[in-house]
């Protein structure tokens, strides 16, 4: 009799426990927040492409390097089949995020792109330096920007609100990591993951990634 | 005479234990499963796909129902070898990791909510078993205030 009760007990702590989850789950979706005016500045790739990527990634980080490389070398070989929106995910904000405000800068001249591939490829070499700025400020010169809104723009609020921004809607879709991904709205961790989808696409192994709406 | 106050410290291990691994658990399932499997991937210990996510998705409901057995007191003695068997498996997976050197910069253990250090998690994997074993010990004091006792008693009424 006592076991018939223990296990009856068990049973409703089991179901409670599972119904208190899903509950939670239910209650408390993540769902994207705030402005996200000037994205379609760091957007890449064809707009009618099947597969759509947002990124959220850091440019300290060596996965999300990893993982840039990875999307341009798959975009260079597959240009029709891919469009990529790069959002600002810092994992430390000890300097206000450097080198998101200089990316966010030149995005604002125009030139988010080739700053991108710069901060990436470059990234063993400034993550090194004591003050990676004068690497930045190089970068910015190499790409002809304007060295004085660059430098009122670094200093904006603005724009570190604008990277907060970023970061703050990948957190309420669920992102703690660098690189995440949402391909066609499903979520991919890590540079591995990436990869291993990427050879799906191109093996034109879509169908499982639905429509973003 | 004034009545002693004695601290029941084996209860609050008890209660201390249930806390960390029903947060542990909650946190994990109610993030996004992917974050989970990046933390595990980070340990290079599977080396499967399928093994992984697996393991992502089973490992968080194991923490959640052994945090809430331990708390209600019901299967204390199980729910502590399972204590004992995670902080185990933890300390191997996060030992094995130092000693290879991997880049791990976050554990996974609580998911967003708290980011330890690689070897403060190696050091509370140690602790969450050397506690889950201390505990087994004292069954009888850590069981105060428990589902077991409470049925044990109702049927010996």
């Amino acid at each position: 009799m006592r076991y018939l009760l223990k296990g009856i007990i068990t049973l409703g702590v089991v179901a409670a426990g599972v119904a208190t989850v899903m509950v939670l789950k239910i209650v408390a979706p993540r769902r994207p927040v705030g402005d996200r005016s000037g994205v379609s500045l760091r957007v890449k790739g064809n707009p009618r492409a099947a597969v759509k990527i947002v990124e959220f990634m850091d440019f300290s980080c060596p996965p999300c390097a990893a993982g840039s490389k990875m999307l341009k070398r798959f975009m260079a070989a597959h240009p029709q089949a891919i469009q990529i929106e790069m959002n600002y995910f810092p994992l430390h904000l000890e300097n206000k995020a450097l080198s998101a405000r200089y990316a966010q800068c030149a995005a604002e001249q125009g030139q988010f792109w080739p700053m991108f591939d710069l901060l990436v490829e470059r990234q063993a070499v400034w993550k090194s330096m004591l003050n990676p700025e004068t690497a930045f400020q190089q970068m910015a010169a190499e790409l002809k920007l304007n060295p004085k809104a660059l430098q009122q723009c670094v200093a904006a609020p603005q724009t570190f609100k604008t990277i907060l921004t970023s970061r703050q809607q990948g957190q309420a879709q669920g992102v703690e990591s660098t690189p995440t991904y949402f391909i066609n709205g499903k979520m991919v961790v890590g540079s591995q993951a990436l990869a291993e989808v990427l050879k799906e696409i191109a093996a034109g192994k879509v169908k499982g990634y639905a429509a973003v709406t | 005479m004034r009545p002693s106050l004695k601290i029941n410290y084996f209860l609050l291990a008890r209660f201390l234990i249930a806390g960390i691994f029903l947060v542990s658990g909650m946190e994990k399932l109610l993030s996004p499963i992917e974050n989970f499997i990046y933390a595990i991937q980070g340990f290079e210990a599977l080396h499967s796909p399928g093994l992984e996510r697996l393991t992502a998705e089973v490992m968080p409901w194991i923490e959640f129902f052994v945090g809430l057995f331990l708390l209600l007191g019901l299967w204390t003695r199980i729910a502590l070898i399972g204590v004992m068997a995670m902080g185990f498996t933890f300390a191997l997976i996060v030992g094995q990791g130092i000693w290879r050197g991997l880049p791990l910069i976050n554990c996974g253990c609580f998911g967003d909510l708290i980011h330890f250090p690689i070897f403060a998690t190696f050091t509370i994997d140690c602790f969450l078993f050397s506690l889950g074993g201390i505990a087994l010990l004292h069954l009888p004091r850590v069981t105060v205030f428990s589902l077991d006792v409470w049925l044990r008693e109702s049927r010996a009424a």
